[in-house]
């Protein structure tokens, strides 16, 4: 059996990473040493436990905050609201997708075993903060707009890194050789990158429904510190609780592997004692 | 409908959402710690599937 679920167990595989000194093959050093699944395995074990909790609080204060504290808006009134889960899981389904794509590469140029756990793992969660960001999104729409849903630039990029997102899922699933499948996963999550510019500057480039960034890099926020700090919090609470999520369903996935790589092993011994 | 529901109904989506992702990524992680592999042969009952002499 060639599949790599079998070979993640083995800490010294090298998963023909360059001896050299290029760029790349130090890269692929670097990645592969902070990669390795039982130090991965250590790591997620030291981080998640502190992430969850840090992100039940943040996300708590940030709700509360939003709910009771932040005045209403003098045009949207009480609805603006929504903005503090609608905004975080906008940010969160950009953001897990560089996840994906970053996977991608380093299982396509360095073929690593624990990019394609994470992409398989990491797919779902941002297809779920996707999912969050377009429902609550649309229900803020409709008070505010007067409807749930118009195909503007910036709800339909959205929509379509929802299809990418689901798209991969299916991907990573279709193929009977789980390689074949990561692989053209791993494509798809690398050409879909070409979606997130035009997510983010959608609202600049064509006239939509959908206002433009209240906050940005390069210029002071434009909206009320009042209403600022809650957004802050929860969009750092919410990061913590699906960082957490990632760790736990990446490491689960380490264990199930390992496991049915004890099983194979087991049965190849015991197929060999009966033969000999 | 008031914007009272509509909040309720976006913060439900979100927190239902999160919740349940998360304790089903831990509880997952707690059956896979839980159930380490079993040999074909401690799982098998003793005296089936053994090779004749």
């Amino acid at each position: 059996m060639t599949d790599r679920a079998v070979v993640v167990t083995d800490e010294t595989q090298t998963n023909g990473i360059g001896a050299g000194n290029s760029l790349i093959d130090r890269l692929g050093r670097g990645f592969h040493r902070f990669a390795n699944p039982r130090r991965f395995s250590r790591l997620a074990q030291a981080l998640y436990p502190p992430l969850l909790v840090l992100g039940l609080l943040v996300t708590a204060g940030g709700i509360y905050g939003g709910l009771f504290i932040a005045p209403p808006d003098y045009l949207q009134g009480d609805s603006m609201r929504i903005m503090y889960v609608h905004v975080p899981f906008a940010m969160l389904a950009s953001a897990f997708y560089v996840g994906l794509a970053v996977c991608g590469l380093l299982s396509l140029v360095w073929r690593h075993p624990l990019a394609d756990i994470a992409a398989k793992e990491i797919g779902p969660i941002g297809a779920a903060a996707t999912a969050i960001c377009l429902a609550t999104g649309s229900i803020w729409g409709r008070p505010t707009w007067g409807t749930y849903w118009v195909w503007d630039a910036r709800l339909t990029s959205v929509f379509v890194l929802l299809l990418l997102y689901l798209g991969h899922i299916a991907l990573m699933r279709a193929f009977d050789s789980e390689e074949r499948g990561q692989r053209a996963a791993a494509i798809l999550a690398l050409v879909g990158v070409v979606n997130l510019p035009v997510i983010k500057f959608s609202v600049t480039w064509w006239n939509t429904l959908h206002q433009p960034a209240s906050i940005t890099l390069t210029s002071a926020p434009t909206i009320a510190n009042d209403m600022l700090w809650p957004l802050l919090l929860t969009t750092i609470g919410f990061s913590l609780l699906f960082a957490a999520t990632a760790l736990v369903r990446i490491e689960a996935a380490i264990v199930e592997r390992h496991h049915a790589a004890v099983r194979l092993r087991d049965a190849l011994k015991e197929t060999d004692g009966w033969t000999t | 409908m008031d914007h009272v529901t509509y909040i309720a109904a976006a913060y439900a989506i979100a927190l239902g959402t999160t919740g349940t992702m998360l304790i089903a990524a831990l509880h997952r992680l707690r059956v896979a710690r839980r159930f380490p592999p079993q040999s074909p042969a401690a799982a098998r009952p003793a005296g089936e599937g053994e090779p004749s002499s």
